[in-house]
């Protein structure tokens, strides 16, 4: 079991002020990532505790309109993990996805928002700690970029 | 009831993902980046995302023009007032959009030209879908 890929704690944080907790939500096809966060929670893996997991059957399912909503609604970062390339339960649905998030990453752009709120992920069924690490890796992201600018962030 | 500039601005930004022009532009991103454009013009991976990125950026405004004179004609200082964008961006939108016959003039209101949403194809004058 590894836990070395740690998370930051708030930096640079004033006296009396509350550390930023990014709001993050996480899109998890069933078939794959979202037994692999399964596997990662089984597996006792720690991880940072800020981000919400919503199960759908495929990744193609997160329609560009769930991201943005998301976003309209306070969300720091949304990460959508899917199934490895030709490895979509329903043969191409990953490689829609693909496109749809290159597409709405210029698309957050224009709304101010830094692409990197936005990610795409391909975790299968047994890669517990690369769903671990990818939820690390992308805490730490955010916690850089900062509060989203609809909270009031750059 | 109006909707508010962010409600606008999402819904917007949601036809422009439905849209062909930006669909199409990263289709076809790895043609372009290998054999260049129709003109044999090689296109580097950064000049493409300043091309993707403008188009994104215009196909938005434009959806916002769009959707406020789908709910009826407006003349260029209320699109300004509604959506925000400079005059005379908004005039270049208007004259792209005569073009492709999705605006139209609907007569004038004191000295300024009035434009609305042309009715899509198979659709009546209601709105009804034939």
């Amino acid at each position: 079991m590894s836990t070395d890929a740690t998370h930051h704690a708030g930096t640079h944080i004033a006296e009396g002020e509350k550390p930023f907790e990014p709001k993050l939500l996480v899109f998890c096809c069933n078939w794959c990532s979202y037994a692999g966060a399964d596997l990662a929670g089984v597996s006792r893996l720690q991880m940072p505790p800020y981000f919400r997991t919503i199960r759908v059957m495929c990744s193609a399912r997160v329609d560009p309109e769930f991201v943005l909503r998301a976003f309209e609604r306070g969300a720091d970062g949304v990460l959508v993990a899917g199934c490895h390339p030709a490895d979509c339960h329903y043969i191409g649905g990953n490689y829609r996805t693909r496109r749809r998030i290159a597409l709405l990453k210029m698309l957050i752009q224009q709304f101010g928002y830094d692409p990197d709120r936005l990610r795409l992920e391909w975790v299968s069924a047994g890669e517990g700690e690369k769903f671990q690490k990818t939820i690390v890796e992308f805490t730490n992201t955010i916690k850089e970029l900062g509060v989203s600018p609809l909270r009031g962030g750059e | 009831m109006r909707m508010s500039l962010r409600e606008a601005r999402i819904r917007a930004a949601l036809r422009t993902v439905e849209g062909e022009r930006v669909r199409w532009l990263l289709g076809k991103k790895g043609t372009l980046l290998a054999s260049g454009n129709v003109f044999g013009e090689a296109i580097s991976e950064p000049r493409y995302d300043v091309v993707v990125q403008k188009a994104a950026g215009v196909e938005l405004e434009r959806n916002l023009l769009l959707q406020e004179m789908e709910a009826g004609p407006r003349t260029v200082h209320e699109l300004h007032d509604a959506t925000g964008i400079a005059k005379p961006q908004i005039v270049k939108h208007v004259i792209a959009l005569k073009r492709w016959r999705l605006v139209e003039q609907a007569g004038m209101k004191g000295q300024s030209p009035q434009y609305m949403a042309s009715p899509k194809k198979g659709q009546t004058e209601k709105g009804e879908v034939n």
